[in-house]
């Protein structure tokens, strides 16, 4: 795309200008992936946990948990791109996702509840 | 950490915006016209014109003539009452799946009006691109993409307050661009949070099914009846015969929705379980009105008023009304009109300032590579849409009212005139000193709109509309002229600026004697 | 009333700029006294809130706030340009512009 780019790598700081690699372009889409689709599992997984958790009437449960889904979703985004390794962006929110949904379907009654 | 979390955000600012930047402008324009889009329908039915509305409607007719043109095993029937905004009466049956069939109907006269795209083609343009569910999930990544250009747009601008009223347009070139963009991102900054995340949280249904799932084993429609104490019944696959008339109701259920009916609907209308339900309009409260009273249709029986709504719920049609702007009357609709016009400025030039920092790559890398290709979607698509707007509008003038699928073709002429928009600004000789063409011809064009308008419609023009005291119409052309105007004095300025010499055009000079320190963040090289 | 609004609004943003020594020396050319900076910036913020709960008053806790932010945005938006297309007019002007809202007012409620 462009030559511009200042290289993402691990540790992000003003270095002259080579032209891309295909290993900062390979960062940029893991991080990218960890972004959109690690970020969306995390989202979804919040949304069933608080939908278990909230202590609200379970319309509200649900509506709430999943307004909110939205910030969570952009918070793993950011922290996609923040992490210090791209490996980091994927393991730290994946373990996020697979926690909170764990817990949620460990315990379908009571998030079914009224 | 900061100073490397701070780049990090920058280039995830920059880049997330730039991805989505020509569809969230697209976005973004169509809704901007969208907050009047009741107005430019009926600006775009001329046959209504300087007629007065009647008071007394006979809904079990208009009933009756959908039931002629319903295709079958219809989902409901819909009516929405001749109202301020929209004196049409407007009648549509919809389907479980596929686009609905509507008649529009000038209450004078009975009669069918010609179709037109109207000011709802920018509203489906807006919230799903017109294409069903796929638009509307491309639309919700372009919105998530805003929200994140937004949250790390205020993460990195550390300087937010002191930088605050800052514009220096004189310094030229890119600071100017960057500073219209900080400028219209920064002061419309709550405008643009909200406008993006209610904008995706009104869809959060379709995005995010997992507390859906979790709480209700996915059963939607037990989650609205719970959420809105709205009223549903299986259906008995017993044919009805005929649906109670639906006027000896309507005084019932005024008194009982304590408002002016605005709606009528007839659920499952060819099954012995359909209702019949009124409701109002969304002018009254920010949050939607999703009051209905419900009628049973074989014998007009009373069979629920729906009562109070989940706090959840409330928040939600709240977040949902805060976006639509229904309500306010046209006050605030002017309000999101020129708050929307700051956002596409706010897009516009966030592009602009990205491909003007590689102008010199882009003189460089000559006529077919990817920098050509960016120069030339930017100026299409940013210089294009209004021009296909407004060429719309000047075609609703003068396609003819019987014409045939008149709607689709004021929608050719919409897509045909973007397009060649497009191949124009693909010329190499255009796309690097184009905008000064393209404000040109986006001035004729909104120029035109009246002046068609005062040529083919004597009722129309805004000579005429004004003299009644028709201001929503009459809107629409001053907004036109006005628009006009702004899109001329850009030409001007455009022109002027490019036969000025290079170094003076850039203001690499003034910029470099140092101008206010600007936080160089947003300016590093990504 | 709106134009109450949002004209009180642009005055804010007036006085808040007037409290900045950059924005000040931007409109004036007599020195910046701090202390006479943070008295106008106080005044500023006092006529944002005054601001609020005139669009309260006018349009209720729901539709009021919106409009009052709405107003803000596109009030800060106009004194941004009056200070940069017009820095000698500028506060004359934003004074004008309360001046005949309030000139207005009778006329708007009787």
């Amino acid at each position: 795309m462009t030559q511009t780019l200042a290289p993402a790598t691990s540790v992000p700081v003003r270095k002259p200008r080579p032209s891309l690699s295909w290993r900062y372009r390979g960062e940029v889409a893991v991080r990218a992936f960890a972004a959109f689709a690690i970020g969306y599992a995390v989202a979804y997984a919040s949304t069933a946990f608080l939908t278990l958790v909230l202590p609200l009437g379970r319309n509200d449960r649900v509506v709430t948990a999943s307004l909110l889904c939205f910030f969570v979703w952009c918070g793993v985004a950011m922290y996609a791109f923040a992490a210090r390794t791209p490996w980091r962006a994927c393991w730290a929110p994946s373990l996020w996702a697979i926690a909170l949904y764990g817990i949620a379907a460990s315990f379908p009654e009571l998030g079914a509840r009224p | 950490m900061k100073n490397t979390f701070s780049q990090a955000m920058a280039w995830l600012h920059t880049w997330a915006g730039l991805v989505i930047g020509w569809l969230l402008f697209v976005i973004f324009v169509g809704g901007t016209i969208a907050c009047f889009d009741k107005e430019l329908t009926h600006w775009m039915q001329p046959a209504l014109h300087g007629k007065t509305p009647v008071a007394n409607i006979d809904l079990s007719r208009t009933i009756e003539g959908l039931q002629r043109i319903a295709k079958p095993h219809p989902h409901a029937y819909y009516v929405t009452l001749p109202s301020e905004r929209s004196p049409a009466l407007q009648s549509a049956v919809y389907y479980d799946a596929g686009p609905h069939d509507a008649i529009n109907i000038d209450t004078s006269t009975g009669q069918a009006i010609p179709e037109t795209a109207g000011g709802e083609f920018f509203f489906t343009l807006h919230y799903n691109l017109h294409s069903e569910t796929w638009g509307m999930y491309i639309v919700g990544i372009a919105g998530m993409f805003m929200l994140i250009a937004i949250l790390t747009g205020i993460v990195i601008h550390k300087r937010i307050f002191k930088d605050f009223f800052t514009f220096r347009p004189a310094s030229g070139g890119q600071r100017a661009w960057l500073d219209g963009h900080n400028l219209t991102g920064v002061l419309g900054l709550p405008f643009h949070l909200m406008i993006a995340y209610t904008g995706v949280a009104i869809f959060v249904a379709n995005y995010m099914p997992a507390g859906l799932l979790a709480a209700y084993d996915g059963d939607v429609e037990k989650f609205y009846v719970e959420a809105s104490d709205s009223y549903e019944r299986p259906e008995t696959h017993q044919p009805l015969k005929s649906i109670y008339p639906i006027d000896k109701l309507i005084a019932d259920a005024r008194e009982r929705l304590g408002q002016p009916i605005s709606w009528v609907s007839v659920h499952h209308p060819d099954d012995t379980s359909a209702t019949i339900s009124f409701g109002g309009d969304h002018s009254r409260a920010v949050a939607w009105n999703f009051d209905q009273v419900f009628y049973d249709a074989n014998d007009g029986k009373l069979l629920h008023e729906s009562g109070a709504f989940k706090s959840g719920y409330k928040t939600y049609t709240f977040l949902g009304g805060l976006h639509m702007a229904q309500w306010g009357g046209s006050a605030l609709r002017w309000l999101y009109f020129v708050l929307g016009l700051a956002g596409c400025v706010m897009i516009a030039s966030g592009m602009q300032v990205w491909v003007a920092k590689r102008a010199k790559k882009v003189a460089e890398a000559g006529a077919w590579s990817g920098y050509g290709l960016v120069q030339a979607l930017n100026l299409g698509v940013v210089g294009g849409m209004p021009l296909a707007s407004a060429a719309m509008l000047i075609a609703n003038r003068l396609i003819p009212a019987t014409m045939a699928e008149r709607a689709s073709w004021e929608i050719g002429v919409f897509c045909a005139v973007w397009i060649l928009a497009s191949l124009y600004a693909a010329i190499p000789a255009v796309r690097s000193r184009g905008w000064g063409h393209f404000f040109a011809i986006n001035a004729v064009a909104c120029g035109l709109i009246p002046l068609v308008n005062l040529a083919t419609s004597p009722q129309s023009h805004v000579f005429a509309t004004i003299a009644r005291g028709d201001w929503a119409l009459a809107g629409v052309d001053l907004t036109a002229l006005a628009l006009c105007a702004g899109f001329a004095w850009f030409a001007q300025h455009s022109f002027a600026k490019a036969r000025q010499p290079a170094s003076v055009r850039t203001g690499r000079g003034r910029a470099a004697r140092g101008d206010a320190v600007v936080d160089d963040t947003a300016l590093a090289d990504h | 009333m709106l134009w109450l609004g949002f004209s009180l609004g642009v005055a804010a943003w007036c006085l808040l700029s007037l409290g900045l020594e950059k924005h000040h020396q931007q409109l004036f050319a007599h020195a910046f006294d701090p202390r006479r900076g943070r008295w106008l910036r106080a005044l500023g913020w006092g006529l944002l809130v005054l601001d609020f709960a005139l669009f309260v008053a006018g349009w209720g806790w729901s539709q009021g706030p919106v409009f009052w932010c709405a107003a803000l945005m596109l009030s800060a938006l106009a004194w941004t340009l009056l200070m940069t297309l017009a820095p000698r007019a500028s506060t004359r002007i934003a004074i004008a512009s309360v001046l005949s809202a309030l000139v207005l007012m009778p006329v708007w409620m009787g």
